[in-house]
């Protein structure tokens, strides 16, 4: 092999066994847990099923324990409990999950059925000082039609009492854009801009804790980006941000850590590429570019962590239910057989096929 | 072709890639259509049922069951007063309401009753946007118009017409000459079915019209109210101060009166509402003006729906 | 804070083509008072119209509608189409909110009211015996108007179709069965109004007929307190629609 090769070669084994490592602990913990039909508890959780009333956590700034709400028969959010630290989560779901009415309870809006909403330590619930601390942009909510931008921006600053609301309304505005349109009433804008003219309005007070609720329906992707890299500055100065999606590329692409909610219930939580590891009752698909890739399927049928090779297009698609294991294995087997591995992707540990092994438990 | 682990397996060699789309199910539909008619006909019912509250939450059933149980109740009490006079011997109580006059005592009912649904009906369409899907069916827009009239003023005459049947099964049962009765009560159901037309017809029609023009249910309500209600108080004003034979034409605006007038034209008697009667305004004028009322609001009614925005 | 909101409220209840039918309902009163005063006509008569004009179209009639409009839209508007999540999430006591709110609300029925009953008043009596009558009326109304705007913005916080209800209790509660029974009359805001009203109009022989003027004072004050104290309840604990 050439030297170029052998030593990406080493460089991927180095990779792959610290990888491979880290899903071993991972993995020993998890063959002690309970089946995988139980919500999966992620690194900023505790474990197990249901954890005891604990005292709040110090500090920190959004937790949801052991939350409940339901609306005559129907459960619309089920036990739930995570910790929210600086950062973006992203909290993802299908339709009907139960997402809106998660944002609705940290920010008071909802009567917890059971459990504790506390931020900063406080209840959300009949605690107006909290909104100090909290920006909502809500999904379906519109502004009074007659404001402009500004005003809008103007009279949230001035409900907040600001010192020098016209300041801070002014630069919410041009945070999101808005300056050319600004004096326009808001009755003239549209989809996208009324989103923006929401946000300004939550951003006035410069937030600890922001939520967002669908925030990029309605925008073109380059305000998206815009507003990305904003809620990505913000969460850098270390405020927390939780925004909502149903669009996976969205979360992947700006949440650090997601929550995932399936029918109510926190499916997952965690960085999802974590959580893909966590699921080895799914097989791992993975994407081989080698020197001669039918060698290398034939090579690979015969190594007892890999249940299904493919040829297709030029490349090899391999599915293993021991990710630990394969990734030992690969170079030995490469070797042996005098193959170069040219390009290794694994092709499921995106958000999309993550979310969807959840929603389809 | 994709199967459910989201594994591609192509037909063909990995050269000629093969695709196939499946019928999983959906098809055109190619059966009859029932055409306008019944179009017309299923929105009368649902309106219909809408006024009443039915398939919607028991909130909204309060309301037009009050408006549908006092007036009953009254022509019940009505009942009952009359059998116990007899029962006593004191013969007919002359105060108590008859076919005639029981319309006057209820008529507040309807006007409730529009004021509150009316901007129900119609409100809702507008406020969601959904207009473009009744439109863009069998339905025209007159159609859909004239429909909701219908129901309102369908409902409303229910609600005119079961206090009346009550007083008629009461007195049928009470007297022991029961076809005599009966005799005696038919004779008054060809008066009794015209009142009820014009009184339900005019206040629906006018409700509609106005509900139509004002989007805002809270502010269409209180607008109808104050049309069904300011209008006759001011005309009872001006009534009072005698100004000569032409102001007595202002009772006209008053909508209570009119109806009045045109329910004693039906029952051939005079005129029971004060500020009628005070006029010498003849009844049959009551009546046209009534029917012009009526008539002049379902086109304005119509021609809004011609060119509201869908 | 109670400016901030109170303004953004008036720009809301008060679009151009309201402000001015609302103005017209306002100077209905006043020019069938002119009306009258030019048709000449003078003793028992006048005060029959009188007694129409203020009791029946004013308090009766004008004074309701006003505070059914006002009184569940100033507040119930904003909850009905959801620009109310503003508003409250922002860090105000809930009873600030309802202050400004009722603020806006009682001030408008009332502005819109009780100049017509003075006035009215005023033309209709123009060569009576002194100003005692239409100032009583005038007091009578704002009172009333006062007392029914409280009450129809606790309704908004209670329903969502407080106007619906609001309007059988005037029309079926105040219109028929309040009028039948004497005991009632504690319990209707018109004849708070019109006990007032008479006490300032007529201080010394009253209509029996009517409440004392100083227990129906009590009386409104009475029901204000309390719709107050439900309005803010309601709004403490507030909960938003049922989201998806």
């Amino acid at each position: 092999m050439t030297d170029r090769a052998e030593r990406a070669d080493r460089a991927e084994r180095a990779d792959r066994t610290e990888r491979a490592d880290r899903t071993e602990r991972a993995g020993r913990t998890q063959s002690d847990r309970v089946r995988h039909d139980r919500p999966l508890w992620g690194p900023t959780t505790g474990t197990g099923p249901r954890p005891e009333p604990r005292p709040l956590s110090a500090g920190a700034a959004v937790e949801f324990q052991g939350v409940s709400r339901w609306y005559g028969n129907v459960v619309a959010v089920n036990d739930i409990s995570f910790v929210l630290a600086s950062g973006v989560t992203g909290l993802l779901g299908p339709n009907g999950a139960g997402k809106s009415t998660i944002l609705h309870l940290l920010a008071g809006l909802l009567r917890p059925s059971d459990g504790v909403v506390a931020i900063r330590g406080g209840p959300a619930w009949r605690n107006p000082a909290i909104y100090r601390e909290i920006g909502l942009v809500p999904e379906r909510e519109s502004v009074h039609p007659f404001l402009s931008g500004y005003e809008f921006a103007l009279l949230n600053a001035r409900l907040q009492a600001l010192p020098r609301p016209e300041e801070a309304a002014r630069r919410a505005i041009e945070t999101v854009g808005l300056t050319d349109a600004r004096d326009r009433p808001v009755a003239t804008y549209s989809k996208g801009m009324r989103q923006r003219v929401k946000i300004a309005g939550a951003l006035v007070h410069e937030p600890a804790i922001l939520l967002l609720d669908e925030p990029f329906n309605g925008m073109d992707p380059r305000q998206r980006l815009q507003m990305m890299e904003l809620f990505a500055q913000m969460a850098a100065e270390g405020r927390v941000i939780l925004f909502s999606s149903h669009i996976l590329e969205e979360v992947e692409r700006l949440a650090q850590n997601v929550l995932v909610i399936v029918s109510g219930r926190l499916a997952a939580a965690g960085d999802f590429r974590e959580i893909r590891r966590l699921m080895t009752d799914r097989p791992h698909t993975f994407t081989i570019r080698s020197s001669d890739d039918r060698r290398l399927a034939a090579a690979l049928v015969g190594h007892p962590s890999v249940f299904g090779v493919e040829l297709t297009d030029g490349r090899l698609a391999v599915r293993t239910s021991d990710y630990a294991g394969f990734a030992r294995a690969l170079p030995a087997i490469a070797r042996s057989g005098g193959l170069s591995i040219l390009e290794l992707l694994p092709t499921d540990e995106d958000l999309e096929s993550v979310f969807g092994y959840l929603v389809r438990r | 072709m994709t199967s459910s682990d989201g594994v591609v397996r192509p037909g063909g060699g990995a050269s000629s890639p093969t695709g196939s789309i499946y019928d999983i199910g959906y098809r055109g539909y190619d059966g009859p259509r029932l055409g306008r008619r019944h179009a017309v006909a299923a929105l009368f019912r649902h309106s219909l049922r809408s006024v009443f509250g039915i398939g919607r939450p028991a909130r909204a059933k309060i309301l037009p069951l009050v408006c549908l149980a006092i007036p009953a109740l009254i022509a019940t009490v009505v009942v009952g007063m009359t059998a116990l006079a007899a029962r006593v011997g004191a013969g007919e109580i002359g105060l108590l309401p008859g076919h005639a006059e029981l319309v006057g005592v209820v008529s507040a009912f309807p006007t409730i009753l529009v004021a509150a649904q009316a901007p129900e009906l119609l409100g809702r369409d507008v406020r969601y946007r959904v207009l473009t899907l009744y439109f863009s069916r069998a339905l025209l827009r007159v159609d859909y118009a004239l429909s909701r009239l219908a129901a309102l003023a369908t409902a409303v005459a229910v609600v005119l017409l079961l206090p009346q049947v009550i007083l008629s099964v009461g007195a049928i049962l009470l007297t022991p000459d029961v076809s005599g009765a009966l005799g005696r009560e038919l004779a008054y159901w060809p008066a009794i079915l015209g009142s009820t037309l014009v009184n339900a017809f005019v206040p629906a029609a006018l409700a509609l019209a106005l509900a139509s023009l004002i989007v805002r249910r809270a502010y269409a309500t209180a607008a109808i109210f104050g049309v069904f209600i300011i209008p006759g108080i001011v005309a009872a004003i001006i009534v009072a101060l005698d100004l000569g034979s032409a102001s007595r034409q202002i009772v006209l605006l008053d909508i209570g009166a009119v109806l009045d007038g045109a329910n004693a034209w039906f029952f051939g008697i005079s005129a029971t509402n004060e500020t009628l009667a005070k006029t010498d305004v003849p009844t049959w004028e009551a009546l046209v003006a009534a029917i012009v009322a009526g008539a002049g609001a379902a086109a304005v009614l119509v021609q809004r729906y011609r060119t509201v925005a869908a | 804070m109670i400016l901030t909101i109170g303004a953004v409220t008036i720009r809301s209840l008060l679009s151009r083509r309201r402000s001015l039918l609302l103005a017209l309902l306002a100077l209905l009163p006043i020019a069938v008072a002119l009306l009258v005063r030019l048709s000449g006509r003078v003793g028992p008569g006048l005060d029959a119209i009188t007694d129409i004009v203020l009791d029946r179209l004013v308090v009766t009639t004008l004074v309701p509608l006003a505070a059914l409009v006002f009184g569940t839209t100033a507040l119930g508007a904003e909850l009905d189409d959801g620009t109310a999540v503003f508003l409250l999430v922002k860090p105000i006591a809930r009873w600030r909110i309802v202050a400004a709110k009722l603020a806006v609300a009682v001030t408008l029925t009332v502005l819109l009211t009780a100049p017509a009953a003075l006035l009215a008043g005023a033309i209709l009596l123009a060569d009576g015996p002194g100003l005692a009558v239409p100032i009583g009326a005038a007091v009578g109304t704002a009172v009333g108007a006062a007392t029914y705007a409280t009450i129809f913005l606790a309704l908004s916080l209670i329903t969502t179709r407080a106007l619906p209800v609001g309007l059988v209790y005037v029309l079926v509660w105040e219109g028929i069965l309040a009028g039948l029974f004497e005991g009632t009359r504690v319990l209707s805001v018109r004849q708070y109004a019109l006990g007032i009203a008479e006490a300032i109009g007529h201080p010394d022989n009253p209509d029996p007929s009517l409440l004392d003027g100083r227990t129906a004072l009590l009386l409104a004050a009475l029901a204000v307190g309390i719709a107050v104290a439900i309005a803010v309840r309601r709004l403490i604990t507030f909960e938003i629609g049922e989201a998806d």
